[in-house]
């Protein structure tokens, strides 16, 4: 199906402008959770904004003293000192120059401009594999319009995450790659999300794939990334003692933070986190969830896309493999590492589940590859048979796991006691950690995500368009900010 | 209406002017709004970094005065970049 150019550009930008709109006005505010305080706060100590800091009950915790330079700004052992809060700072540092001249519209703004910027990239690679449009418009909305991605309303930095990779996988699926740019846009990634380490094994394939002038490039990149890092390693360096440290394991971290022993084969270590089998002696799963996190965040995309979207990722996998082999290793490579590392991970949270946008990127481009290829050749009835194949194995498999249980992780209980001292926790925010676990939520959860359903589910919110200009408009005016100290209440005995 | 100026100029200079710079420098063989697009979303996450690194070096904070240092520093180097791809273009095509 061809657009009409004219009516392509113009439908694009409605498309982008209803986009970026859209989230500029289901965005919640900053400092409205826990994740998002950790984004929130540390932007504004690096613009010299102080903040204040309340208990639950809006008694003020602290009085923050700015020493008006950096690091220092972000160090202070007398009030709050985000080094002992396992703060991250990559996403701080992206919104603290449009904080400077937005105040605190400039998170709205700039978490508008980076769910836009994943819809242009997303559309772009589609378009890479595909000479029509609107299996690009498809990518885009599959990407950004599905009904989990809708419900992030705050400061993440896995949406950043993901910003980054569309922005990576399209320059690095096009035929020239700028080596030495996608080494910065690398470097900044890997400063916003960790994790990025993970996709180097499928950044060297593409770099031996297609480049002519290996070392040239493969130096240009290296060079790109390490301008970025350097800046990062010098902060780990100052505030937690070492460079290559990751911050969850510094020992400084305020918190009970109980380590538990792993074993894999022969290896025996000591860990603060919680890692399911085979680390752990069975598979287990975290209390709030009705899934270990191998099969959660798999079922939520299921649920979010629909049983035929989730039978065409599959589809397009195949095609993609059948038909471009170097691009379908180059974004397993890309998905693999990233899903292996969270599927052996437990200790799990609601907030912990956005990380699966670090990996949807290949999924969408399968999804949209297997669309075009089943479009392009309608007749084919063993195509069609191939998408009901696939799409009665992922029924059949949603349907089979509602009747398993998994049991609950003991250790969760060893790192949280005060849930079983407690009969009544306070909940704050919007993390779980701090309320017990409602075995009515857990099977409401459970019927949820094996349900199965064949379309997208619809997402539906009530917006206040009155109430949400009111906030934009003392948002451009207001710097100031009142942030409650949840690590405080999620990680006190 | 002068904030508004300097909120205007300043995100021209400091993201869009260094995106543009940078499509003309690195992203050439690209359609010209995708290059532009491209480049402005480096500059949105590269400037913050380099000045968050810069205001450690300087023991300072990130201020405006700091971005638009910054900003000139890069869009200098990218149009030097930029002259010297344009020389040796017009070698390559033999007008010199």
């Amino acid at each position: 199906m061809r657009i009409n150019p004219r009516l392509k550009a113009f439908l694009l930008i409605a498309i982008f402008l209803a986009i970026f709109l859209g989230t500029l006005l289901r965005f919640k505010g900053p400092a409205s959770g826990y994740w998002d305080t950790c984004i929130a706060l540390p932007a504004l100590f690096m613009i010299n904004q102080p903040a204040h800091f309340l208990a639950k009950d809006g008694q003020e915790l602290y009085h923050y003293r700015l020493s008006g330079s950096l690091p220092h700004n972000l160090v202070n052992n007398d009030a709050y000192g985000i080094i002992s809060k396992d703060q991250r700072l990559g996403a701080a540092v992206l919104f603290s120059p449009w904080v400077l001249f937005f105040n605190l519209f400039g998170f709205r703004l700039f978490f508008a401009l980076s769910v836009t910027l994943i819809a242009w990239f997303v559309f772009r690679t589609a378009q890479l594999f595909s000479a029509g449009a609107w299996v690009g418009i498809f990518s885009l909305l599959a990407a950004t319009c599905n009904s989990y991605f809708l419900s992030l309303d705050r400061l993440n930095p896995n949406i950043l995450g993901m910003m980054l990779i569309s922005l990576l996988l399209y320059l690095l699926l096009s035929q020239e790659t700028p080596w030495f740019i996608t080494g910065l846009a690398y470097g900044v990634l890997c400063a916003v999300r960790e994790t990025g380490v993970l996709f180097l094994p499928a950044i060297m394939y593409q770099l031996f794939c297609i480049s002519s002038h290996r070392k040239r490039d493969t130096a240009l990149f290296i060079l790109g990334a390490l301008i970025i890092l350097t800046q990062f390693l010098y902060w780990n360096k100052f505030a937690f003692g070492g460079a290559f440290i990751h911050p969850t394991q510094f020992k400084g971290l305020e918190g009970f933070r109980p380590v538990f022993s792993h074993k894999l084969l022969f290896l025996k270590f000591d860990f603060n986190g919680m890692l399911n089998y085979p680390f752990y002696e069975r598979i287990v799963r975290t209390p709030y969830f009705a899934f270990p996190v191998f099969l959660l965040l798999p079922l939520i995309l299921i649920n979010s896309f629909g049983i035929i979207l989730s039978a065409l990722v599959f589809w397009g996998a195949a095609r993609l493999f059948k038909e471009k082999k170097p691009a379908f290793i180059f974004l397993l490579l890309w998905f693999i590492p990233t899903y292996v590392l969270f599927c052996i991970m437990e200790n799990w949270s609601m907030l912990k589940t956005t990380f699966l946008l670090l990996f949807l990127n290949p999924l969408v481009i399968f999804m949209s590859f297997g669309l075009e290829a089943l479009f392009t050749n309608r007749h084919s009835v063993k195509r069609w048979l191939g998408v009901v194949v696939s799409c009665l194995v992922i029924f059949t498999v949603a349907k089979a796991l509602s009747y398993i249980d998994f049991t609950v992780d003991p250790r969760w209980y060893v790192r949280f006691p005060r849930v079983l001292r407690a009969q009544e926790i306070s909940y704050i925010g919007d993390d779980l950690r701090t309320k017990k676990e409602d075995l009515q939520e857990v099977l409401a959860q459970k019927k949820e995500l094996t349900s199965a359903n064949l379309l997208p589910r619809p997402y539906r919110t009530g917006v206040d368009i009155h109430a949400i200009m009111k906030k934009m408009k003392s948002e451009i005016s207001q710097r100031d900010i009142a942030a409650i100290d949840y690590w405080k209440y999620i990680y006190e005995p | 209406m002068y904030k508004a100026f300097y909120i205007i100029f300043s995100v021209s200079y400091i993201f869009c002017l260094p995106g543009y710079l940078m499509s003309k420098a690195f992203l050439r063989s690209r359609e010209v709004p995708l290059a532009w697009i491209t480049g402005a979303a480096l500059a949105a996450v590269l400037l913050p970094v380099l000045a968050f690194g810069l205001a450690m070096l300087l023991h300072t904070v990130i201020s405006g005065v700091l971005l638009f240092s910054l900003a000139t520093i890069i869009n200098s180097a990218l149009l030097l970049i930029r002259q010297a791809q344009r020389r040796e273009n017009r070698v390559t095509r033999g007008e010199y």
